[in-house]
């Protein structure tokens, strides 16, 4: 189900950082890449650089070992990925995060961003933070809400391509509004929390679910940081309240501020049955 | 007695004594320590507390009338513990009722003689700025500042078991750490609000009563008869107090709106009743038509400085009276749902306020309009006096004044009796049923103190001490509004749903 990656490729990534990010795909059991450039405005004379461009990347890529083919378009960047990807069949869509300033990304959007929030796929945001590079995958950790999102993601999580050693099951809850009901609602989480980390326990060295209190985005990013894990894996819900529809989901706030690569996987996203570990 | 278990109550205590203290052997330092603190406050902070009540008023009614209106404050199956009369009684004599008689000639003649400077004083549109800005101070805004304070207090302690201190509100932001210092903290700077307020009161009430007293009964209105008069006072409150919410405080209650309407009812016969019943009418419609705009206007141009000597004053004051009217009133309505509880507040006080300022208010302005009665010179020279003044335009204006002192004289003691009840409350960890001995201390601690800085001056400067604690309530109180919110949307999100899904 992560065989087939359909990566998006603005020519603006440092090299450096974007074979490290072909290496990172490997843990996921990726055979076989699509390279996108999507440019909204393409002239005859742009495209034998950005295809010479693609190439060297592609070569690149190659080395890992994965298949790769390279595409060029022409439109609007954010929904040729999502119907290229698609149209390819592919298991999920690959970014290399740039951050923006809050300036920029205000009056010009985020490309990114608006992939994440159109796609039914799921997206991984390879973002090493800053000076920094990662291509190996030890430590994972997943948000959970203990709701909707574990049916979509827990197949990704237990797959046996999915090669991270330790695993970090964090729930971040509302505190109850008394004493005796925060109890109740704490025990019941760790009973959630246990359960899930029993049926990844196959797949992982170490499984260890964390209870915390707060706001999801900046808990989930402190904690993120504190445990220094190399992906943090969130499910996208579709049903959002009023606020998140205006801000966003923790889905789309969290690449902004986590400086870690995520994985994001919406509850719609159609999906094969994966084989175990 | 264990210290941990009382640490709120020795601390508060020992507190509230080094106030009084430095109120009675160096009141004039008091004085001009409170009155630079004040005046920052109200100066620098008086749109902080427009918004901020504005806000309590939009949340309460959000409140009434979004879903969680329908949830009770106690459990599902409860019955409201005190009638509606008895209920209604209570919330008026605890929130309004010694300010009304006190205010309800004195205002509208002080917003008629000195209104802000783009209005001519004494003018018929000074009356109608008198009357409106009345119907303002009194209007539904205060009694929003009391529902948020008591709404929460009731939500946490008789929904979720908690006790009914203003820390446990606290719960959903702070969690346990309301068992320390921040609960502490929150509870003892509530205590302080409330005990200056009362001592205040107490003094400055006594010496109306003294003065009505007086203008009927052959004798000199001084200090000793006001001493005597707390004294009275305060063996009455702490009877009342000592037999619980169920018989004094409700049976005096209920007595008093009794004679409160009585009074209200004569003097709307035997006075101008039309002129009176087309006071209200218009000023109702001037209230509703501009209610949004005054409630934001600080009219920063031209009456900066009106505002901030009434409506900030007001607003201030209101504040710090909430966490005892609050945890009074949430102690009275267990049982009642969200929507019957807002509404019952914002509604049921508010209009009998306004029939009560169209009723001494408009008779006074009728008066002084038509004759120049000189009502209004006399509320210039004493502001306690106006009311009286009025009676003598009426028959019976002995009796009047002697109904008047009577229903003074309850109110205050009303008062009294529920920040005596509240106060051993809040000091003695929410205990429903609080120690007899709590009440005395503090029904002890506030009458000595009303009496010894009556005599030593200070008590203003006490007063302005209240309203300074207003500051950090207001803010403590858009907290609870947000902790209540997260409250019911726990409720409904996580316990009906999962209810309505097993059910």
């Amino acid at each position: 189900m992560l065989q087939r990656a359909a990566v998006k490729i603005s020519l603006k990534e440092p090299r450096k950082s974007l074979m490290d990010m072909f290496e990172f795909l490997g843990n996921f059991g990726t055979r076989e890449i699509h390279l996108i450039h999507v440019s909204p405005k393409l002239t005859a004379q742009q495209q034998p650089g950005i295809e010479e461009k693609l190439e060297k990347i592609s070569k690149d890529a190659g080395n890992f070992g994965f298949s790769v083919q390279t595409h060029i378009r022409c439109g609007h960047v954010a929904v040729i990925i999502n119907e290229m990807a698609e149209e390819k069949k592919a298991g999920y869509i690959a970014l290399h995060w740039m951050s923006k300033s809050l300036f920029r990304t205000a009056l010009f959007g985020h490309i990114e961003s608006d992939i994440l929030r159109l796609s039914n796929l799921p997206v991984f945001i390879y973002n090493p933070g800053l000076f920094k590079s990662k291509a190996s995958l030890e430590h994972v950790m997943y948000a959970t809400n203990l709701k909707d999102t574990d049916g979509a993601v827990l197949p990704y999580l237990v797959d046996r391509r999915f090669t991270g050693k330790r695993l970090y099951l964090l729930h971040v809850g509302e505190r109850a509004p008394d004493p005796a009901t925060e109890e109740i609602r704490r025990k019941r989480v760790l009973d959630n929390l246990n359960r899930l980390a029993r049926e990844c326990a196959h797949a992982y060295d170490s499984v260890q679910p964390i209870e915390i209190i707060g706001a999801a985005h900046k808990q989930i990013v402190k904690q993120a940081a504190m445990l220094d894990v190399d992906l943090v894996v969130v499910g996208k819900s579709e049903k959002l309240d009023a606020m998140s529809q205006m801000v966003g989901s923790t889905a789309e706030i969290l690449p902004h501020r986590t400086g870690r690569s995520i994985f994001i996987i919406p509850v719609l996203c159609g999906l094969s049955i994966p084989e175990n570990k | 007695m264990k210290l941990k278990n009382n640490i709120v109550f020795v601390i508060s205590l020992l507190a509230i004594l080094i106030v009084i203290l430095a109120g009675i052997f160096s009141s004039e330092a008091l004085d001009r320590g409170s009155t630079w603190l004040h005046d920052e406050i109200i100066s620098n902070f008086g749109w902080f507390y427009l918004i901020a009540t504005f806000l309590f008023l939009v949340f309460s009614l959000y409140m009434a009338l979004s879903r969680y209106g329908h949830i009770k404050l106690g459990m599902d199956h409860e019955k409201p513990r005190f009638s509606y009369f008895g209920w209604a009684s209570m919330l008026f004599a605890a929130g309004m009722g010694i300010g009304l008689i006190f205010w309800g000639v004195a205002e509208p003649m002080s917003h008629y003689m000195s209104p802000p400077g783009y209005i001519e004083a004494g003018s018929p549109e000074a009356a109608r700025f008198a009357m409106l800005h009345s119907f303002f101070h009194w209007g539904v805004h205060p009694w929003a500042v009391y529902i948020v304070m008591s709404l929460s207090i009731a939500y946490f302690s008789f929904r979720r078991g908690m006790p009914p201190l203003i820390s446990s509100c606290f719960y959903p932001l702070i969690g346990n750490r309301i068992y320390g210092f921040p609960g502490y903290f929150i509870d003892i700077l509530a205590v302080f609000a409330t005990v200056f307020g009362i001592v205040t009161s107490l003094g400055l009430g006594a010496m109306q009563i003294n003065s009505g007293l007086a203008s009927i009964l052959p004798f000199e209105a001084g200090l000793f008869s006001t001493l005597v008069i707390i004294g009275i006072i305060t063996a009455i409150f702490m009877a009342s107090s000592v037999a619980g919410l169920d018989r004094g405080m409700q049976i005096m209650s209920k007595s008093n709106i009794m004679l409160a309407v009585l009074l209200l009812l004569f003097l709307l016969l035997m006075g101008p009743t039309n002129m009176i019943l087309n006071v209200f009418i218009s000023t109702f419609s001037d209230y509703i038509t501009a209610l949004f705009n005054i409630s934001l206007t600080t009219y920063p141009f031209i009456g900066l400085q009106w505002t901030q000597d009434w409506t900030l004053f007001y607003w201030a004051w209101w504040i710090s009276w909430s966490p005892f009217v609050g945890l009074f009133i949430a102690s009275i309505s267990r049982g009642r749902t969200i929507r019957e509880f807002i509404s019952g507040a914002l509604l049921i006080p508010t209009l009998l306020t306004f029939v009560w300022f169209s009723v001494f208010g408009g008779t006074a302005l009728s008066l002084e309009l038509g004759n120049g009665s000189g009502i209004a010179a006399a509320v210039v020279q004493d502001v306690s006096t106006g009311l009286f003044h009025l009676y003598s335009f009426y028959p019976f204006s002995e009796f009047l004044t002697l109904l008047t002192v009577l229903l003074l004289v309850i109110f205050f003691v009303t008062s009294a009796d529920a920040a005596t009840f509240v106060l051993s409350l809040m000091t003695s960890r929410g205990k429903e049923d609080p120690p007899t001995s709590k009440k005395i201390v503090w029904g002890l601690t506030v009458s000595v103190a009303a009496a010894i800085l009556l005599f030593a001056g200070g008590l203003e400067g006490l007063q302005r001490m209240a309203i300074a604690a207003a500051l950090p309530f207001s803010a403590i109180m858009l907290l609870m509004c947000f902790c209540l919110l997260r409250g019911l949307r726990y409720e409904f999100r996580y316990e009906r749903n999962k209810a309505r899904t097993d059910g």
